[in-house]
């Protein structure tokens, strides 16, 4: 056969595979074979799912008919796509925050992430599909966050924008803040505040200039900071307060009774001191990285924080937070299982509750009739070091793993 | 009868002299092919020029006699079988002696949307007339990328001439690392898109307006009142350019933009154009495709001629040849720096074409202006010759008459 037939033959061939793929895509997915952990309860086996133009169609006993595309998953683990409530994905380290002022509430992130960064696809190896990327924490109030998912076309990955504010308590915001006594006169950074007292004072400003405007009678139209923070005071913001340190969780507490908010606790990796008062309000937590040993602001972490949260009864989730030393989200699951959590509670702190804290229990989080295909098969049991995805389906295309490849 | 004729001979004299200087002002281009715009191409053609503005265009058979308009003035510039092409426009002029003296930036702080870049403009600097000489008649001399408002980009036909025309060309914003200080606001591309927002927002609020004249200059942006030009290069800058455009219904082109093939159909949705920069066989591969996909995807864009050769002067010649070997539509390759930037200034009506009542801006090359090999021959303005090759093009040279 002469050199340009064969090309001939191969471009054909190649063509043919390509069509054969893209329609792929189209057809109706079923999985079946797995042990499927639809986002609370154990495993259980003997459920199939049924996939339908990226949403899950039918979630039980499913027969799949001639036309579908069958993915025997038997051995494996399914488990709905993780959810991480904290991340910097797609964020350069040096740009999380607007450092000319503290308190910068209508800065929207979803403007700085870079959707090409390797960030999200080492989140999708290890199984994460949706992240919260939040303001960093060198701002008393950072800015709004957004949701997004982590793989699929550019277009369709951003789920939620503006729908949580970040509030940061401690030392953090002031690091680095120079007293305008010392400091050079012209500097940037002889910003307020400069300790956690001064922090704090600026959150109390912040929400007291809104008020201020929201009982005036004669007014202008608010700028769109003030927007944000009247948003926040009426509960259509979630005002996500960083306090990683005993007293910064009782600051938070204390603050959100005097401003009325309705607060979602981040960092909390001293909650086990606040057990009690943190029942009482109610309030949901983002525990940050279980696994770490070394936190901000002199907090002291300790490995059954997860359980005792359980144990009371409080929401909680696990999140990866933003320390360079932090591990897969689903490491630190197995990290607070280690420290005496149930697996079952473990996975749900990982996928559903956390959708529900950040108000996407609608979209993602779960293996439901009529949320988006986000799934991953595991190779074994998601909480033991061995295990690895296999593939990760997002809105019902595999994204990542075997098939991908 | 004596007296009669005493009268009649100054009137003769007069009429004689203004039927002269109009002839005068008159000017027959006769050459080979001429593209009057993207599309339309006479194969062979002649163009009369008057007052400095095309005021006939006729095409030629070619057969001995058939010589159009030349009958109307002896002012002639006669180069058979020479290309003519418009003149090329440089949307995006940074000159860099100009930058590096800092003339294009105001380095205290990030907004100065009331600056003009034409304050910097200097006539006799010896820069324009090289800038002639590469066939470039019009400039937006715009301010540089370090100012998140830089001010007003002018549109300019430089040299020390009189004919020269002047305008505001477009509100110059940027969103690149330029931008970013730790020395004043912004410190981030947060920071940046926020007061941008704010400006936006503040603008379209008449409390807030009143009689400020740096919200009056994002006011008159509003809703595609005014041509805006932003600077961008990574996804995230021109996301947060395409979400400004869209959110103030802005109107105008992304400039640098070397990741917009990622945001195609958002652009392509929004209406806007692309300035790209100028190419060089050593530019990236997606630079170099780039133009290809917005081809595709029928986008307008443009190319600037930012620093490009030593003398940090556009050789747009260089740029055509490029896109053109990677296979760009010639024609697209041409008008891309001719009309399209022309239209994106909006001053498509003076300039960027041939055809009738357009300035008189063109380049006689002599072969096609995306071969290496052709020369420039002759540079018209306003129909004036301000630039003509001392040596004749050799016989052999390619043609474009093929």
């Amino acid at each position: 056969m002469n050199t340009q037939a064969q090309q001939w033959l191969l471009s054909g061939l190649f063509a043919t595979l390509l069509c054969a793929s893209g329609g792929a895509q189209e057809k109706p997915i079923v999985i079946q074979g797995a042990q499927v952990f639809t986002g609370e309860g154990g495993f259980t086996k003997g459920i199939s799912v049924r996939i339908v133009d990226g949403k899950i169609q039918a979630v039980g006993k499913v027969e799949p008919l001639p036309s579908d595309q069958v993915i025997d998953a038997s051995g494996l683990f399914l488990t709905p796509g993780l959810v991480d409530a904290n991340t910097a994905l797609g964020l350069p380290s040096d740009q999380e925050n607007e450092q000319s002022e503290e308190v910068t509430p209508a800065i929207q992130v979803k403007d700085a992430i870079d959707l090409k960064s390797p960030a999200f696809r080492f989140a999708l190896e290890n199984g994460v599909t949706t992240a919260c990327v939040s303001p960093g924490g060198y701002n008393v109030i950072g800015g709004l966050d957004a949701i997004l998912k982590t793989g699929g076309p550019l277009q369709e990955r951003l789920l939620k924008s503006g729908s949580g504010l970040r509030v940061t308590l401690g030392t953090l915001p002031g690091y680095g803040n120079r007293p305008p006594r010392w400091g050079k006169p012209t500097s940037l950074y002889n910003r307020r505040p400069t300790t956690r007292m001064g922090t704090i004072w600026e959150i109390r400003r912040a929400f007291y200039k809104a008020m201020k405007y929201r009982d005036t009678k004669v007014r202008r139209e608010p700028d769109r900071g003030t927007k944000v923070l009247l948003g926040t005071l009426q509960g259509k913001i979630r005002c996500r307060m960083t306090a990683r340190a005993d007293q910064d969780i009782r600051t938070a507490l204390r603050l959100a009774r005097e401003f009325g908010l309705k607060i979602v606790i981040d960092g909390a990796s001293e909650a086990y001191f606040a057990l009690d008062q943190l029942e009482k309000a109610g309030f949901p937590v983002l525990l940050t990285a279980p696994s770490a040993s070394l936190v901000p602001d002199g907090a002291t972490p300790h490995l059954d924080t997860a359980t005792l949260l359980a144990k009371k009864g409080i929401r909680f989730a696990i999140q990866t937070g933003r320390g360079i030393t932090r591990l897969p989200l689903i490491q630190e699951a197995a990290f607070t299982v280690r420290g005496g959590l149930s697996r079952e509670q473990a996975l749900a702190a990982v996928t559903s509750v956390p959708a529900d804290i950040l108000g996407i229990a609608d979209r993602v989080g779960s293996i439901k009739k009529g949320l988006d295909a986000d799934l991953v098969l595991w190779s074994g049991h998601p909480l033991s070091l061995g295990s690895h995805p296999v593939r990760v389906l997002i809105s019902g295309r595999t994204v990542q793993g075997e098939a991908k490849r | 009868m004596k007296v009669q004729l005493r009268g009649f001979l100054p009137l003769l004299a007069l009429s004689l002299f203004l039927s002269r200087t109009h002839a005068q002002e008159r000017l027959v281009v006769r050459a080979g092919r001429i593209h009057l715009s993207g599309q339309q191409v006479l194969a062979r053609g002649s163009l009369l020029i008057e007052k400095g503005r095309i005021q006939d265009v006729a095409e030629r058979s070619g057969k001995p006699g058939d010589l159009p308009f030349d009958s109307l003035t002896p002012n002639k510039l006669v180069y058979e079988g020479a290309v003519v092409t418009p003149a090329f426009i440089d949307i995006h002029c940074l000159p860099p002696d100009l930058a590096r003296a800092g003339e294009l930036r105001e380095r205290n702080f990030a907004m100065a949307p009331k600056w003009n870049a034409k304050s910097a403009y200097d006539p006799f600097a010896p820069r324009w007339k090289a800038l002639l000489r590469r066939g470039v008649t019009t400039i937006a001399l715009a301010p540089d990328d370090g100012n998140l408002a830089g001010g007003s980009a002018a549109w300019i036909q430089p040299g020390p001439s009189s004919l020269t025309a002047q305008g505001e060309a477009y509100l110059k914003l940027s969103l690149t690392n330029a931008v970013l200080n730790r020395g004043r606001p912004p410190t981030s591309l947060l920071g940046a898109v926020d007061i941008l927002r704010n400006s936006f927002e503040d603008a379209r609020n008449p409390l807030e307006k009143g009689n400020d004249p740096v919200l009056s200059v994002f006011a008159s942006a509003l809703g595609g009142g005014r041509v805006v030009g932003i600077a961008c290069r990574t996804l995230p800058q021109i996301q947060a350019a395409l979400d400004l455009f869209e959110e103030d219904k802005l109107e105008g082109f992304l400039i640098h933009a070397n990741e917009a093939a990622l945001s195609l159909p958002r652009i392509k949705e929004l209406e806007i154009g692309v300035v790209l920069d100028p190419l060089s066989p050593n530019s990236s591969k997606k630079a170099l495709r780039l133009p290809l996909k917005l081809a595709k995807a029928k986008i307008p864009f443009a190319f600037s001629g930012e620093g490009f050769d030593k003398a940090g002067l556009p050789r747009f010649g260089f740029t055509l040849w490029t896109a053109v070997r990677q296979g760009l539509d010639p024609k697209l390759a041409l008008a891309s720096l001719t009309s399209v930037p022309a239209s994106l200034l909006k001053i498509q009506d003076q300039v960027g074409s041939l055809l009738k009542g357009r300035r008189a801006d063109l380049c006689i090359w002599s072969g096609d202006p995306w071969d290496l090999r052709s020369k420039l021959l002759c540079v018209v303005r306003s129909g004036k010759v301000v630039w003509k090759t001392r040596t004749q093009p050799k016989k052999n040279s390619n043609q474009g008459e093929k």
